[in-house]
């Protein structure tokens, strides 16, 4: 298998022709294709080339004007290293970008992400809502013409409670549910919704005429597996993605003071309905911006308004954030804000307190 | 009596934060153009803006256009008055250098031939502030066209926001904004203000509490100067509980003054609260003196202290500075503009 998934990223100058390759060859029944999409604010080739992570080492097997070979190979212990070989291509004259690999999950979880992940100020996973994964599925259904069953479904719950304790451990404010069902994908979505649920990640099979076509996984956070047929699995799916990836750009792109001479460009989540009339959510949403990974805040006013200030402690970029209306959460970025930050950060309020719309504040 | 001192500081910072709020808001209700929905940039506003004669920086000015100019002084607090001595008179006093023809506005000439001359003040003194004036017979007439006091107070609610209140005298009419309009009262949401782009002023040009600026300091300023190799470094060397910053608090006055204060105030903020501040993070330990005057080096980190939920940084440094008795008033870094010490007036303050 090795060999083989060696061979399989060979001598592709873009992603339908590697896609079309892979579809037709002979693969081994436990073969799964790795599709990982990020998005950039600028050219992720550029910086891969001009710097590379220490506990990292990178070899460009083949180089095209917009898809490359990569071996990459990581020290995770001293004398262990993970290796594997990637394709990393960029979408027709944007900044979304798909890295793809055949290699093994332990491959793409300890090495391909956390070697993207070092790029914090340029690049960023392209985080997905629980509705826009839904409408992947719905366009895959229209455009395959077929049913979609959900295999497996992963969600998690947005818990209103004060805490959510565990004796012995961290206080936890979300609860996960893993669910192994057979119904349409439709009914998934559903129950997570009238549950306060957010979908993290639908395993699914699309079958047509009582036919299986392919297995496949979609994740919020941009990885997506597929088994075969991955030339047909992407063309449907591609459009949709670079949409949404060019409009998160456009989002998280150049946002800081810094870039802007001084003057601030917030950021405002919208809601359509009145959430914060109800103060409780105030309280609420100060706990999960409390469990931002590597930050810290500060509560300015609590109620009836909310004002905090985050500072994110990955690369130093930091936010003010105001609730002053019922239904949208204002984010300003502040001299220093990173591409890579402002999405992680926006996303961790989407994901665990509620899925809203991004949009820039209009002044 | 400690419990008083944090109190009382944190009290200082939500007056302070409503006088940023009150000149914010009464440079929006001039700037922004109802017909149009939008800010009119014709409208030319200064925070701090240096005028002569005199000398004088009030604290906001407007030129609606250019024949005509609004010179605003906002008053946050007055001393408690007697019978004995005319605590206010110095105020007034101070008023009064305004109402003269000033230069400095952006005309050919720099004048205006028509001022209008307006005090802003905190809601509980504008009784008193009104029987003041009319007791001693006080007149801004020696160049401004009109003189108003108008009132301020914060909106609460859900929406909150500034309410501004024309309370005596009269301010012309300018568009929409009307005698009638402003003696009914204006209320300007915190949206608008967010919304405009003008609550990136975080500074007006007089002394901010100390707990404020540090803060700032804190959580805007300290974290944009590690070095992207700094971050990763900090984030990878688990031993590492912070990262050393070497500042000098002339840079940092820059820094501040040009991120956080109006750009056209002629002072921006001074280099002596900026030292007051690092001298507050050297009794904390959370700074050390450098080797050379007016630099230190930051310990900057997560956490302050353990900081409970809902952790404003304002109460940790309150704490932390007056709990455990560090704070002493800085003698030589407490004079304002004014020529009053901040520790001094805030004691008399009714």
């Amino acid at each position: 298998m090795k060999e083989d998934s060696y061979w399989l990223h060979r001598h592709h100058t873009d992603v339908e022709s590697l896609l079309n390759g892979i579809s037709s060859a002979n693969l081994p029944k436990d073969f799964q294709l790795k599709l990982l999409f990020l998005i950039a604010k600028g050219d992720i080739f550029k910086a891969i080339r001009e710097w590379v992570p220490h506990d990292y080492d990178l070899q460009f097997l083949e180089n095209n004007e917009s898809m490359c070979t990569i071996k990459l190979a990581r020290e995770i212990k001293k004398g262990k290293v993970l290796s594997g070989t990637f394709n990393l291509a960029r979408h027709a004259n944007t900044n979304v970008y798909v890295a793809i690999t055949t290699e093994k999950q332990k491959f793409v979880k300890n090495a391909l992400i956390k070697f993207f992940d070092n790029y914090y100020s340029e690049l960023s996973r392209l985080h997905l809502t629980s509705g826009q994964i839904q409408t992947i599925l719905d366009k895959l259904k229209a455009g395959l013409n077929c049913e979609i069953i959900t295999d497996r479904v992963i969600s998690y719950s947005r818990l209103n409670k004060k805490k959510f304790i565990i004796t012995g451990k961290k206080p936890r404010f979300k609860e996960s549910d893993v669910r192994w069902t057979e119904e349409d994908y439709k009914s998934s979505f559903q129950r997570a919704a009238e549950n306060d649920k957010w979908i993290d990640k639908i395993s699914f099979c699309v079958q047509k005429e009582n036919k299986i076509n392919f297995y496949a996984s979609l994740s919020r956070d941009g990885l997506f597996k597929c088994d075969k047929n991955a030339d047909e699995f992407y063309k449907i799916i591609i459009k949709y993605l670079v949409n949404i990836g060019n409009e998160n750009i456009d989002i998280f792109s150049n946002k800081s003071r810094l870039e802007n001479d001084g003057n601030i460009k917030p950021i405002a989540i919208e809601y359509a309905n009145n959430l914060f009339e109800d103060v409780e959510q105030n309280k609420r949403l100060i706990r999960i911006i409390a469990e931002f990974p590597k930050s810290s805040y500060s509560v300015y006013h609590g109620n009836p308004y909310l004002h905090t200030s985050v500072v994110d402690y990955v690369d130093g970029s930091s936010y003010d954030l105001w609730v002053v209306s019922a239904d949208k959460i204002i984010i300003i970025p502040q001299i220093r804000a990173t591409f890579n930050s402002l999405s992680r950060f926006c996303e961790h309020i989407l994901k665990r307190f509620s899925e809203g719309h991004l949009a820039d504040l209009k002044i | 009596m400690t419990d008083e001192e944090i109190k009382k500081a944190l009290e200082d910072v939500d007056n302070y934060e409503q006088a940023v709020n009150a000149c914010l808001t009464f440079i929006h209700i001039y700037r922004w153009d109802d017909a149009k929905n939008r800010p009119d940039n014709e409208v030319l506003h200064c925070i701090g803006k240096l005028y002569t004669p005199g000398d004088v920086t009030p604290d906001i000015t407007l030129q609606l256009s250019t024949i005509r100019g609004l010179v605003v002084e906002l008053k946050r607090s007055f001393p408690q008055n007697s019978e004995i001595k005319d605590y206010w008179k110095d105020n007034f006093d101070e008023l009064k250098k305004y109402d003269v023809q000033l230069v400095g506005w952006e005309t050919p000439n720099k004048k205006v031939n028509q001022q209008e001359l307006i005090l802003i003040v905190d809601q509980k003194f504008t009784r008193k502030i009104i029987d003041y004036i009319e007791k001693n017979k006080i007149f801004f007439t020696d160049f401004s066209k009109n003189f108003c006091l108008v009132q301020y107070s914060p909106a609460s609610g859900l929406a909150p926001g500034v309410f501004i209140r024309a309370e005596y005298g009269k301010i012309d009419d300018f568009k929409t904004k009307t005698t009638k309009s402003l003696s009914e009262g204006i209320t300007v949401k915190l949206i608008h203000l967010l919304t405009t782009g003008l609550s990136q002023t975080k500074f007006l040009d007089y002394k901010p509490p100390i707990i404020y600026l540090m803060s700032t300091l804190w959580d805007h300023v300290f974290n944009t100067l590690p070095t992207a190799e700094d971050w990763r470094s900090y984030n990878t060397e688990n031993s590492r509980k912070h990262i050393l910053l070497t500042v000098t608090s002339s840079k940092l006055r820059e820094f501040l003054s040009r991120n956080f204060a109006d750009k056209n105030s002629s002072r921006g903020l001074k280099e002596e609260w900026i030292k007051e501040a690092l001298e507050n993070f050297v009794k904390l330990k959370l700074a050390e003196r450098g080797k050379i005057t007016g630099e230190y080096i930051i310990k900057y980190r997560k956490k302050i202290a353990d900081e409970h939920d809902d952790a404003n940084k304002h109460h940790v440094f309150a704490e932390l500075l007056y709990k455990s008795g560090v704070q002493v008033p800085l003698g030589d870094f407490e004079n304002d503009k004014n020529g009053k010490s901040a520790s001094t007036t805030a004691h008399k303050h009714t």
